[in-house]
């Protein structure tokens, strides 16, 4: 196997810390710029700012419009990504290596120098407002959106990240440039670069822009408060109409900050990851109740919910939840023996690995792992983190996380109300 | 390792006497290996009372066999850190698993064993005949189901891309055991299928494997091949589709060349011209300009047979029937007064990078082999950033008038309705 080089971390007086990856394999080259906030600061009346921003800063520039920079960038073969998870902003992107100059330089105009026309902004909200709108033809958008509401409550995990069609409509130009204002502050912004780019040369880019980007004098809103979850579990129903129904359900889990945090996530995979888990092969393999049936955690900084979910008949939705159920108090009931430990290590290491073939895979590995506030040297230790791991611990962590109240929300039917 | 001038893997290619072919790319960067079995074999292989039988077959593949159950299969491969699944298409049944490397042959046998001695064990088919039916209910939910089928059964009139892979609730009810047994006794012989071995292995090795797994099978006789070739439209066909949904989606375009064909590259040269990016022609004129729609794109679908150029776009329900006449419009500026050469640069150099892109992964290379090396055509792997950068403007106007016949769109309407169809 080709033996990873080390990485050049730098930290720049403006609070940007950047992580360069060398990499010989292939000719492209990944950036990924993460800054911390985003949707998670914003008032409820401007919920979407973030994204509306975002997407907003890509289509015009002090030097250049919307068309002048998708030229310029298109021909180049680059595009630019753009994503607000809700502890994030995210802004990458990637291209063939050759163009790494050009295309950073386009990306550094989009960074410091964006206007937000007002002919802009409106294209982008109604995108965005008809984004809203196109996630009610998903019904697993439709269940999480919901569960999110009832698990999160206040706190802004529990609103969609891009906002209402209200707080949307309700945004100006004049707002998008002011969080722009307050937001994308180089202090404690991480930038990653992955590629096949002497360091020598990336090194005066990555200064010049380090000089360049000056932190705002407005501080960064500040940071909400924790989570408060239910102390009581909670069954709510989401009526709408599609032919199949859904039951997602899930637990208060702890954020990535939390040293059991391995722990809960192996203890997801065991009993939900894969088709050889104990969810999938109850609900759909014996019970045939549902195609799609999973669990998941996602990794966030304040607060989390372990989560397990099923699409199935109107008429087997009841079944389908009592069988989620009865795996779970089997999972707690059950001591965890050494193979199904192992197996679930290994599974979970394998595609950890697997997840890591691409420049921008690894990009973003590496600065979400640094946002998050577990250290870029995370991406590296968590695979080790799995492995030592014992029984005991995950099978304490899953009882602890598991026997929380929980919420459990039923999109169904109209009709079947 | 053989690289291409790009530093891609050339990848060793190989046919086996009774006629697999076989695709080895060697690359040690990452201790992981994507395995992966192609079958030529999809919904334009069933009519009637098959419909949906590759892809239920597809289902039963990994339900066991004689030696091994469903529940083992699934726990060997990710007990060592792998994912197994698969994907039927229109042409294509494909299997795959993905894996570190270190345990790859016995995977690679147990993946084998499942495509070609299959046990079908009739409880499994019964159950998992309630599994697919869920997986149509999720289907019909989806208002892209309905864009995608309603396209292609509009565009192919005559050929069996029209087909609807999933089948329908009535033809999955009706489905038989035989009927599935028979469609892998026709289709899963060794001279209809390409195994594509992509990662940390040794070419040596992995030879030697297909060798012992799949040397000694006899090859098959296949069934007539169906009509793949679409014969010229005569007449535009727009369709709408009203049913639940938040928006419009619009989905119009014409039959193009078939894989064999010369101008399989230029045509998708010409889709991303026409709508690859955000300074594409379709993008800035609709969405920038006019202000018509949220999203626009077209792309070239290939085919073994003809292929398709497809404008797909997302707009309110009040600009959805006018919409088809708008991309008319702006294709006959197209067709009067081309592209410059500029556009045509700018959508090259996006296939160039998005070609790249999906060639990181080795699942990426391996499916891109299998899907070419299935259909008869592996060169077009090989030699795909060759021929992508000989393309010229001057070459997509006459193409685009060659097959769109004067601009004859055909495609579907799908819009929101005020009463659910379903």
């Amino acid at each position: 196997m080709a033996q990873a080089e080390p990485l050049i971390v730098r930290q720049f007086p403006n609070g940007l810390k950047w992580i360069h990856r060398p990499v010989t394999h292939n000719q492209i080259f990944a950036f990924n710029l993460f800054i911390p906030g985003g949707s998670i600061n914003e008032s409820p009346s401007q919920a979407g700012l973030s994204r509306l921003m975002a997407s907003t800063m890509v289509k015009g520039t002090q030097s250049r419009n919307a068309l002048a920079l998708a030229q310029e960038l298109e021909s180049l073969g680059a595009a630019f990504n753009v994503d607000t998870p809700p502890d994030a902003l995210s802004v990458g992107g990637q291209v063939v290596a050759e163009h790494w100059e050009k295309t950073l330089d386009l990306f550094k105009d989009v960074l410091l120098h964006p206007v937000f026309p007002v002919a802009e902004v409106e294209k982008e909200r109604e995108s965005l407002l008809n984004d809203l709108k196109a996630s009610r033809e998903s019904i697993f958008s439709v269940a999480e959106e919901r569960f999110r509401k009832e698990m999160f409550g206040s706190h802004p995990y529990g609103r969609p990240d891009g906002g209402t069609p209200e707080s949307v409509a309700s945004l100006t130009a004049k707002d998008l440039s002011t969080w722009y204002g307050r937001c994308v502050s180089p202090r404690g912004a991480v930038l990653v670069t992955v590629g096949h780019v002497p360091v020598k040369a990336l090194t005066p880019w990555m200064e010049s822009l380090a000089k360049d980007w000056i932190a705002p004098a407005l501080g960064t809103p500040s940071i909400p408060p924790v989570v408060v979850y239910s102390t009581q579990s909670v069954t709510v129903e989401e009526p709408h109409p599609f032919e199949q129904s859904f039951v997602m359900m899930g637990y208060p889990a702890v954020p990535i900050t939390d040293q059991n945090y391995p722990a809960v996530k192996l203890s997801n995979v065991l009993l939900g990851g894969g088709m050889s888990s104990p969810l999938f092969r109850v609900v759909r393999e014996e019970g045939t109740l549902a195609y799609d049936v999973s669990s998941f955690y996602p990794s966030r900084r304040f607060g989390s919910a372990f989560v397990v979910y099923a699409g199935t008949d109107p008429k087997n939705l009841l079944l389908a939840e009592e069988k989620i159920k009865f795996v779970i108090q089997e999972f707690l009931r059950t001591p965890l023996s050494e193979e199904d430990l192992q197996d679930g290590k290994n599974y979970l290491r394998g595609q950890y690995l697997m997840s890591h073939q691409t420049n921008s895979r690894m990009a973003w590995y590496l600065g979400w792992w640094e946002l998050l506030g577990k250290g870029y040297a995370y991406d590296a230790h968590y695979p080790d983190l799995l492995q030592s791991l014992t029984a005991a611990d995950v099978h304490r962590v899953a009882q602890e996380t598991l026997s929380l109240p929980s919420i459990t929300v039923r999109v169904v039917p109209p009709t079947a109300q | 390792m053989t690289l291409l001038p790009s530093g891609l893997n050339a990848g060793l290619v190989k046919t086996l006497p009774n006629g697999l072919r076989y695709v080895i790319l060697e690359d040690h960067t990452t201790p992981v290996v994507s395995l992966q079995i192609w079958v030529r074999c999809g919904g334009v292989n069933e009519s009637g009372p098959t419909s949906g039988v590759s892809h239920f077959l597809e289902h039963m593949i990994f339900k066991g066999t004689d030696k091994v159950s469903a529940n083992e299969i699934s726990k060997i491969v990710e007990s060592n850190g792998g994912s197994i699944n698969a994907a039927t298409g229109g042409e294509t049944t494909q299997y795959h698993i993905d894996m570190p490397s270190a345990q790859w042959e016995h995977s690679f046998e147990i993946l084998a064993a499942s495509v070609l001695t299959p046990s079908f064990p009739p409880e499994e088919f019964e159950k998992e005949r309630h599994v697919i039916l869920e997986e149509i209910k999720r289907r019909n939910d989806d208002p892209q189901s309905d864009v995608w089928d309603g396209f292609l059964e509009a565009l192919y009139t005559k050929t069996p891309y029209r087909q609807r892979v999933i089948g329908s609730a009535e033809s999955v009810q009706k489905m038989t055991r035989d009927l599935m047994v028979e469609q892998h006794r026709l289709y899963y012989v060794p001279n209809n299928m390409a195994v594509v071995i992509a990662g940390d292995v040794k070419t040596k090795a992995v030879e030697k494997k297909i060798r012992a797994v799949f040397g000694a099978l006899s090859k098959g006789v296949l069934p007539p091949a169906p009509p793949l070739i679409e014969p010229p439209a005569n007449s535009t066909d727009v369709r709408v589709i009203e049913r639940t949904a938040q928006q419009a989606h619009v989905a119009v375009g014409f039959v193009g060349p078939s894989l064999a064909n010369p101008d399989q590259v230029p045509m998708d040269v010409l889709a991303a011209t026409l709508g690859g990016g955000q300074s594409s022609r379709l993008y800035r004129v609709l969405r920038e300009e006019k202000r018509q729609v949220w999203s626009v794109s077209a792309s070239f679908i290939s085919h073994a047979g003809s292929g398709a150029l497809g404008i797909f776009a997302e707009c309110p329900p009040e600009k959805a029937m006018s919409l088809p006449n708008d991309i008319f419009f702006l294709l006959g500026d197209v067709e009067f007064n081309g592209f410059s050469t500029e556009e045509v640069e700018r959508a090259k150099a996006q296939l160039k990078s998005a070609w790249l892109f999906s060639q990181e992964t080795y699942h990426g290379q391996a499916a891109q082999w299998g899907f070419y090396t299935v259909l008869g055509h592996p060169e077009v792997a090989a030699t795909y950033l060759k021929k992508l950068e000989k393309v010229t403007a001057a070459e997509l106007k006459p193409l685009l008038v060659k097959y769109s016949l004067g601009r004859m769109l055909t495609g579907v309407i799908v819009t929101p309705s005020s009463r659910p169809s379903r």
